[in-house]
């Protein structure tokens, strides 16, 4: 947790005073440190809960079900802070708030997504049932990640493209502002996973206390 | 600068608010799982009686 505080208190320096100021949009540009970082690793969590649905499948082990629950959610909480700092950042820029643009579309789609897969965990009492049931529906929902990921790639956008074949398309100062944010995200995500497994543990042993 | 202002706002009232659920979540559990075990203990020790 002080290892995260840290070095997001080292990125929000980088982002805030050490990169440089963007010729066009000026000042408001900074959120983009955090919005790639927030929506790369909303990308990261819900690949781990992909790859923790299939491991419960394949072996139903409750362990990767809670993985998948914990992970899911982190990505979830990403994925809105992306679209909330993205939807901020074209009002500044683009003048609204919102618009049908390929990556807003995939981006909502994504989350009423994962919304759903959150709504029908709670809406399925029994245990293995609810685990096999969100498995399932987790490697189908995963699909719209690299469609969020491609939609910028594959039609036309007015979401910028900063990263391609020819790597990263911003300035150096930039560069190094971006990755040091994106350490940190990476950082607070690991951090906030324990903090949700521990919880989850503290449910298995209540719950294995009652059915005594 | 408003709208850099709001953003950063947006983004860690998320963070925390995030991490104050599950902080709670997990000391109303802690206290919830003392609870119990001090229950069966109990219950155990009345049984040997």
């Amino acid at each position: 947790m002080a290892l995260a505080g840290a070095w997001m208190a080292v990125a929000l320096a980088f982002a805030l005073l050490l990169a440089p100021t963007e010729a066009v949009m000026g000042a408001v540009q900074r959120i983009f440190y955090f919005h790639v970082s927030a929506s790369w690793c909303g990308y990261v969590a819900l690949l781990v809960a992909f790859i923790a649905s299939l491991l419960y499948l394949s072996r139903r082990e409750a362990r990767w079900d809670g993985l998948a629950l914990a992970s899911s959610e982190l990505g979830w909480v990403f994925i809105t802070q992306g679209i909330v700092s993205g939807s901020i950042w074209a009002k500044a820029v683009w003048g609204t708030w919102w618009t049908w643009d390929p990556r807003l579309t995939t981006s909502a789609v994504l989350w009423m997504i994962y919304t759903s897969y959150l709504l029908l965990r709670g809406a399925v009492l029994e245990p293995n049932l609810r685990a096999r049931l969100a498995a399932i529906y987790n490697l189908a929902g995963f699909v719209a990640v690299p469609l969020n990921f491609m939609a910028i790639r594959w039609w036309r956008a007015a979401h910028p493209l900063v990263l391609d074949g020819g790597g990263f398309r911003i300035a150096p100062g930039m560069l190094t502002a971006l990755l040091v944010s994106v350490g940190a995200f990476s950082a607070l995500y690991v951090t906030l996973l324990l903090l949700r497994l521990r919880v989850e543990r503290l449910q298995d042993a209540i719950q294995s206390l009652r059915a005594r | 600068m408003a709208y850099l202002l709001v953003g950063f706002l947006a983004l860690w009232g998320i963070t925390f608010a995030y991490l104050y659920v599950m902080a709670r979540r997990q000391s109303r559990l802690e206290r919830e799982l003392e609870l119990l075990r001090g229950e069966i203990a109990a219950r155990g020790d009345r049984s040997e009686e």
